[in-house]
């Protein structure tokens, strides 16, 4: 038995689990027989426990040399059906560069997942990951990024869907000069409430991490980031850097940004900067000029606002897909 | 139709601070009107107010249009009436892309939808006669782009929009020579019966392409003098001091 955590400990605060039945059968997804252990960073994580306990099978996907320049899935389309215990590990060979697609869909009561992705020396990550899950999906996703040496992730989160969702992610750089570079962007309405953790792990040197978040909430949503960025003594020459950028559409929403810093060392250059961005009045009175009406105009600048996340896929079919779900029309003006 | 833009005695302040000092200026539509006048006397405050930026305050005064007062009116319903405003210093506004800005405000201002063939198509001759190349479209809105690039695009707006009163703050400093050329011509191609432009200039540059039925000067925040096309080529020649000595 998994003992229950409460919202006494630091990691729960935020997230009531009172609606959590721990003893609920799961429905596992099939998967190939394989017993790997759980990350470290996972230890002392209900959840992940639970995942361990519940999804002993593990899906691994091997991306070779024969994937490289292509998109590969990694996501699932779940049923509506009780609680699924996901594990699946990616592992990206060295000085492969591909593109993950990560969409976790449909209608699950409760979605259990731990998701390994293994960068080799040298390869290119483009990780789009987009969790739509319906709104009434409890959603604890767990993710662990794994850097080698010179590799290179571009991550593109998007997070639309679920009713409860508690995210941890946590990027481990692990060999020198590899880089990770991270967007994403949280659309919550109604009563959705987004619990996301980042933690960023610098153990080696002349490593260099960004993690932009822009956040949208209205009604009575709520968002809490928890971004930590650990530096430990021994990487030096590092560079990592952090933003939250809030748009805030209701006096009931609340988004709160938590930024952690662990340095050890003085030499690293290390940024964190949080704003919270109303809708612009300069921007509603150009486009009003422009005989936009104004409630038109401010749908236009929220939609917008989440672009800058966009921008980064490179595929065009899978940007227009992402952009749907974030704000419901696929283009983004109907040039293309 | 002839139609009237009428400024009267239009007091105007801005962040508590009074800028506008009653002015009282008539265009009609197929007039080409210039306004001159040193930094900071009032040329941006008077279009922004005419286009209804919320921040700058009617104090007294009124603004007609065909007789018809529209201070209380918001800028989208300006913009419906075709009152069009060529930012001096045009918005970024990241994430909102040129095209569907565009398309929307096309939409906004004329009532009805615009086939996607037919807008694509009348950008399109736009652009090129714009020298603005095509994948703007597909930018952000004015996010990045140059000064003569913000330009460009005002004046592309302004032909899409085919406004009845048309005021231009700026619209030629930015432009490199063959810009402002183009963009010059492209104004004069528009000055029409059915139209009346109010120009806001620092040089005589523009109204050589663009010859004004009338010029003004404004000189803190009111109209000290009014005359020809030959008033601006004093200015060009003899500054500011000697209006601004006939006024103190
Ligand atoms: N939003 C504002 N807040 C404070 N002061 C303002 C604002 N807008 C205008 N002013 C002031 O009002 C005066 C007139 O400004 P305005 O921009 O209308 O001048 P202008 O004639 O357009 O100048 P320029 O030739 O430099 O463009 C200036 O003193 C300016 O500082
Ligand atoms: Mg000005």
């Amino acid at each position: 038995m998994i003992a229950a955590p409460s919202v006494k400990d630091e990691n729960y605060r935020f997230t009531s689990l009172r609606s959590i039945n721990w003893n609920e059968a799961p429905e596992t997804i099939p998967v190939s027989a394989n017993s790997d252990v759980l990350p470290l960073v996972f230890r002392n994580d209900a959840f992940a426990d639970l995942n361990r306990g519940y999804a002993p099978d593990t899906k691994r996907i091997l991306v070779t040399g024969k994937q490289s320049g292509t998109k590969v899935s990694i996501g699932h389309h779940f049923e509506s059906c009780g609680a699924i215990y996901s594990r699946v590990i990616v592992e990206v060979a060295p000085n492969v560069n591909v593109t993950l697609v990560e969409e976790l869909l449909g209608s699950p009561r409760l979605l259990n997942q731990v998701l390994e992705i293994r960068l080799g020396e040298g390869s290119v990550v483009e990780w789009v990951h987009l969790q739509n899950l319906s709104r009434s999906t409890l959603g604890f996703l767990r993710t662990l990024v794994t850097l080698e040496a010179g590799s290179e992730l571009k991550g593109i989160i998007s997070s639309v869907g679920g009713s409860k969702n508690q995210s941890r992610v946590e990027v481990c750089l692990k060999g020198e000069r590899a880089q990770a570079t991270l967007m994403s962007a949280t659309r919550g309405i109604i009563d959705q409430h987004f619990d996301h953790w980042t933690t960023i792990t610098h153990d080696a040197g002349k490593t260099t991490s960004s993690f932009k978040h822009w956040t949208v909430m209205g009604d009575q949503a709520r968002a809490i980031f928890n971004g930590k960025v650990v530096i430990p003594a021994h990487a030096l020459g590092c560079d990592a850097y952090q933003k939250n950028t809030n748009l805030l559409l209701s006096k009931q929403a609340v988004i709160d940004s938590i930024p952690k810093l662990e340095i050890a060392t003085d030499e690293v250059k290390c940024a964190h900067g949080s704003s919270i961005s109303p809708v612009s009045d300069d921007h509603l009175y150009y486009l009003e000029s422009r005989g936009i009406d104004r409630a038109m105009a401010e749908g236009m600048l929220v939609d917008g606002f989440t672009e800058p996340v966009l921008m980064q896929i490179s595929d065009d079919v899978l940007r227009s897909q992402i952009r749907l779900a974030l704000v419901g029309h696929a283009s983004d003006g109907g040039w293309e | 139709m002839k139609s009237t833009l009428e400024i009267k005695d239009l007091v105007v302040s801005v962040e508590g601070k009074t800028v506008l000092h009653g002015i009282t200026l008539k265009v009609n539509t197929g007039e080409v009107h210039a306004i001159m006048g040193r930094n900071g006397s009032g040329k941006t405050t008077l279009s922004h107010t005419l286009m209804g930026h919320p921040k700058y305050k009617v104090i007294s005064g009124q603004i007609l249009l065909n007789g018809v007062d529209i201070t209380g009116l918001s800028p989208d319903e300006r913009a419906k009436k075709r009152i069009f405003l060529a930012f001096q210093y045009p918005t970024a506004v990241p994430g909102v892309s040129v095209a569907n800005f565009l398309r929307t405000s096309v939409r906004s201002v004329r009532g009805d939808e615009v086939p996607a063939k037919e807008f694509r198509a009348l950008v399109k001759k736009e652009l090129a006669a714009l020298k603005i190349p095509e994948n703007f479209m597909t930018r952000s809105l004015n996010d990045g782009f140059s000064g003569g690039e913000k330009k460009r695009l005002e004046t592309l707006q302004m032909k899409l929009l085919q406004p009845i009163f048309a005021v231009l703050d700026e619209t030629d400093s930015g432009l490199d020579i063959d810009a402002l050329k183009n963009v010059s011509e492209t104004i004069e191609s528009m000055r029409s019966t059915e139209r009346g432009i109010l120009l806001i200039t620092h040089y005589q540059r523009m109204l050589n392409y663009i010859k004004p039925d009338h010029v003004h000067v404004l000189l803190g925040g009111r109209i000290v003098k009014s005359g020809g096309a030959n008033l601006a080529l004093e200015l060009e020649s003899r500054g500011y001091d000697w209006i601004h000595e006939a006024n103190t």
